[in-house]
């Protein structure tokens, strides 16, 4: 059985490569576009005037350099546009590059784009490792560094690496919740609030605070200073750049019941939301909390995630499990969107090689995740790779954060898809009952509709009885794949098998789980 | 020793009644732009006005003119501009602030000429002509006659060979290190201020943005004393260093290196890193502190030399990727050669000269052995 999805989605910092990060409007600051001084107006002035009098190629570079400096590249288009049609002199190719860029015609191919592809990461990670020689001080390169080794699961290289760019570099706000990150995703959550702690724009830079505030939920400790940081909120910020800060104040309003003030701050967070809080507030959706929010939000490049949830609340399987592959692209160093992606494949649409495509991915970068490796052995029996799922299976009891109700039930599958039903319906049972009394109902109740579709694949006498039976008692499993799951359930039909001692699906094994 | 004032930026006002103002516009606009044809002192014969005859980089004002001694030497005559003068708020001061600049410059050069500066472009002659029947005399500065510039070069078809590329990079360096020697910052190092000359090589031109040590130049003030196209991002940034060395010296330097990268690759590194400041880090846009940019700055400066590195011929790669290095790392404490950093002279340009007088035989040998 595949297991269930996270229910506790934080709102940590996100953590991208440096241009995915600018792109977010996570890196900006406090910006006053500063006018140009006189001089500089006479400059331009003076090389707009000398290029339009004399034409010639120093004067259009000339006016198309200035141009640039001074950020104002609008103003020299048309020399661009002659610098790339010119024949009659022989402009170098960053020139050629500079006129380009004035006219918006992409250079080089986005660094972020398909990067799932572990040659090309290790390709990264050699242009990284070049670049250090050179400069060892490059906090930034060093942080994607650790982020590039993190993607491959190097975690050891990856901390000495984000470590060091947190030496350099202690303050900067792209490294520091690098750092944060990193910490939390190597479970070190204490000392991702210590690191913080420290920080000298805890208080006045909104995106540290947010990181603070969200690195004490998971702490279970609620922040200090609330007015303070509501404060900030209210200052000279833009909303993009304290939405994090005011969504995470919302949810810890939210944990202390607090709705009103949690719609309040949630209002202010969704102005203009990162794509981090409107994944935060679909997984809000799913547990019952509405707000509201501009649907053109959701339309932004990377809010990858919040798509892709909210495409599976909507019951929307294609482009949910499209938009799991994009959020893989985006966090290939977490486990969360290999799990979504592989849990949705298995459960909602039953594609199951895509389910296991999407668990090995995940496997590379979360080596020890016992919820991909038991998801990859689900799809692998349920492909008819049987040996393969027995083998994964068997590495899973050597690890420590194993659920043993979802790995006995994934027994339980293999023992139906080998062909073993009586030890396959004791296995599910099993897990039913070890799931009902450590507390988790939800994953008994999968537990049961997973056996009830084996019953029926199996085609066991009285398994529409058994399915009927499941069908009732798992009512309560309202989340849409499982909602999927149970209409599949109800077209099982045909003939009833002939009976037998082996194959006969006896309700009262279900009946004697208590669920 | 000068006084420091700045040309008001502000449109003319009337100051002199129209009268006394177009009158005076009338006798200095027609003697400075009219020279042709004029016999200076010294037998210089003034020929046509040179093609980039008038530079305005914030208040210097000046008309350039061929010029011809009878015994055939060539030369460039730069005679200042008074009448431009009249488009400020306050011709008077303006024309006292011009007549500052001019005199500075003319002391730099005498100090130059006499610290016998080869790789400098030094003045043959100076003085001042005045018009017969008129009072007020034109100063005027003559300079040895360049054949052309390395901006010029760099959009010719014709391209040098590497070891001259490298040698023209060994007189620059050179030109520096003289400067430096005798505390002058040039700060407007930029390839149209770098000089062919048909038999001496390459010389550096225009010290009139520069300052000198211990003395208090008419544009030691500002945050970018040189053409802000070309400067150094400590100076785009605002960022003042409070000690001469990482103000001034240091600036040449990262000038100095963003000449190497346009010898390359025909950009200057100001150009090519402002491509890559990433949006929010621009000198336009940031609030923050110098500090707190300088990561990001180091990124784009990484990213540039990355890309670009290709442009570097592949035998001599990894030197000149150093150079560059050394001499254009964003933050101006760093900037130096690594030796020159040990030693305690950070912005000394003797290992610069030597690297590239090296890399300019070993280009020489491996074109020999091409032939």
């Amino acid at each position: 059985m595949s297991a269930l999805i996270d229910d506790k989605r934080r709102l940590v910092p996100r953590w991208r490569p440096f241009g995915a990060a600018v792109k977010s409007g996570e890196l900006g600051s406090q910006t006053t576009r500063r006018e140009n001084s006189a001089s500089l107006r006479r400059l331009i002035e003076y090389r707009k005037d000398e290029w339009l009098k004399k034409h010639t190629p120093e004067s259009a570079v000339e006016f198309l350099n200035i141009a640039i400096v001074s950020r104002q590249p609008g103003i020299a288009k048309v020399v661009a546009t002659e610098i790339l049609k010119s024949d009659l002199y022989s402009y170098s190719k960053s020139i050629e590059d500079a006129a380009k860029y004035v006219l918006g015609i992409e250079v080089s191919a986005d660094s972020t784009s398909d990067i799932l592809d572990a040659a090309r990461e290790r390709n990264k990670i050699a242009e990284f490792k070049r670049i250090l020689r050179r400069d060892p001080r490059d906090s930034i390169v060093l942080a994607e560094l650790a982020l590039f080794y993190a993607r491959l699961g190097q975690l050891k290289k990856a901390e000495r690496s984000i470590h060091s760019a947190y030496i350099l570099a202690p303050e900067n706000r792209y490294v520091l919740r690098s750092f944060v990150r990193f910490l939390i995703h190597t479970q070190d959550v204490e000392r991702a609030y210590a690191v913080l702690k420290k920080s000298a724009k805890r208080t006045s830079d909104p995106w540290i605070a947010a990181a603070e505030v969200s690195t004490l939920s998971i702490l279970g400790k609620s922040p200090k200073g609330h007015r303070q940081l509501k404060k900030l909120i209210e200052g000279d910020y833009s909303p993009r750049d304290t939405s994090e800060l005011a969504a995470a104040l919302a949810i810890c309003e939210l944990n202390n019941g607090a709705i009103k003030p949690a719609k309040k701050l949630m209002k202010a967070s969704l102005r203009d939301p990162t794509d981090n809080v409107l994944a935060q507030v679909q997984f809000l959706d799913q547990q019952g909390f509405r707000f509201h929010y501009s649907e053109e939000s959701l339309t932004e490049a990377l809010a990858v995630e919040a798509r892709s949830i909210r495409s599976k609340i909507d019951s929307e399987w294609k482009s949910a499990m499209g938009f799991a592959w994009g959020w893989a692209e985006d966090e290939a160093f977490s486990n969360r969107p290999f799990s979504f992606g592989s849990y949705l494949a298995i459960v909602a649409t039953q594609e199951f090689r895509e389910g296991e495509r999407f668990a090995r991915q995940g496997i590379r970068s979360n080596p020890d995740d016992f919820e991909l490796h038991n998801n990859l052995a689900v799809a692998l029996a349920s492909q008819g790779k049987i040996k393969e799922a027995e083998k994964t299976v068997a590495l899973q009891k050597r690890r420590t954060n194993v659920n043993i109700p979802v790995l006995t039930a994934t027994n339980g599958l293999i023992a139906f898809r080998n062909g073993k039903i009586r030890k396959g319906r004791e296995l599910y049972a099993s897990s039913v009952k070890s799931s009902l009394n450590t507390g988790q109902r939800n994953i008994a109740g999968a537990a049961v509709l997973h056996w009830a579709q084996e019953e029926g694949n199996a085609k066991t006498s009285g398994c529409h009885e058994f399915i009927e039976a499941a069908l009732s008692k798992t009512k309560f499993m309202i989340a849409s794949e499982y909602q999927a799951m149970r209409e599949r359930l109800k077209k099982y039909g045909g003939k009833s098998p002939v009976p037998n001692e082996t194959n006969q699906a006896k309700l009262s094994t279900l009946e004697e789980t208590g669920i | 020793m000068f006084q420091i004032t700045t040309i008001d930026d502000s449109l003319p006002t009337i100051f002199f009644g129209d009268f006394t103002r177009i009158l005076w516009e009338l006798i200095l606009a027609n003697i400075a732009e009219e020279l042709a044809g004029r016999v200076l002192e010294g037998n210089w014969m003034v020929g046509p006005k040179a093609e980039t005859s008038k530079e305005q980089t914030g208040g210097n004002f000046s008309i350039g003119y061929q010029v011809i001694n009878n015994d055939g030497r060539k030369g460039f005559l730069k005679v200042l501009d008074f009448s431009r003068a009249f488009s400020c708020a306050d011709p008077v001061e303006a024309m006292a602030t011009l007549t500052n600049f001019f005199n500075f410059e003319r002391e730099l050069l005498t100090r130059c000429k006499d610290a016998k500066m080869s790789r400098v472009v030094v003045a043959i002659a100076q003085g001042n002509y005045t018009e017969e029947g008129e009072q007020i005399p034109v100063p005027y500065i003559i300079f040895e006659f360049a054949e052309s510039d390395i901006r010029r070069e760099s959009i010719s078809k014709k391209k040098p060979e590497l070891s001259q590329v490298l040698m023209s990079l060994r007189h620059i360096a050179t030109g520096i290190g003289q400067l430096h020697k005798n505390g002058i910052a040039h700060q407007d190092l930029k390839p149209s201020n770098i000089l062919l000359f048909e038999n001496k090589g390459t010389k550096i031109a225009d010290l009139g943005r520069s300052s000198i040590q211990g003395s208090h130049g008419p544009f030691d003030h500002l945050n970018v004393p040189g053409d802000p196209g070309y400067a150094p991002p400590e100076q785009r940034y605002g960022h003042i260093e409070t000690s001469w060395g990482p103000r001034r010296f240091a600036g040449d330097l990262y000038l100095f290196g963003s000449l190497v990268v346009f010898m390359f690759t025909g950009a200057n590194l100001t150009l090519l890193l402002e491509q890559k400041i990433t949006t929010g880090h621009s000198w336009r846009e940031w609030s923050g502190s110098w500090n707190e940019v300088l990561p990001y700055l180091r990124r784009a400066h990484n990213e540039v030399i990355e890309e670009i590195k290709d442009s570097f011929p592949e035998f001599l790669r990894d030197e000149l990727v150093q150079a560059v290095r050394q001499l254009c790392e964003p933050d101006p404490n760093a900037r130096g050669h690594d030796i020159a950093k040990a030693r305690g002279v950070p912005y000394s340009m003797i290992w610069f000269v030597s690297l590239f007088d090296k890399l300019s035989k070993r280009a020489a040998i491996k074109l020999r052995k091409q032939k």
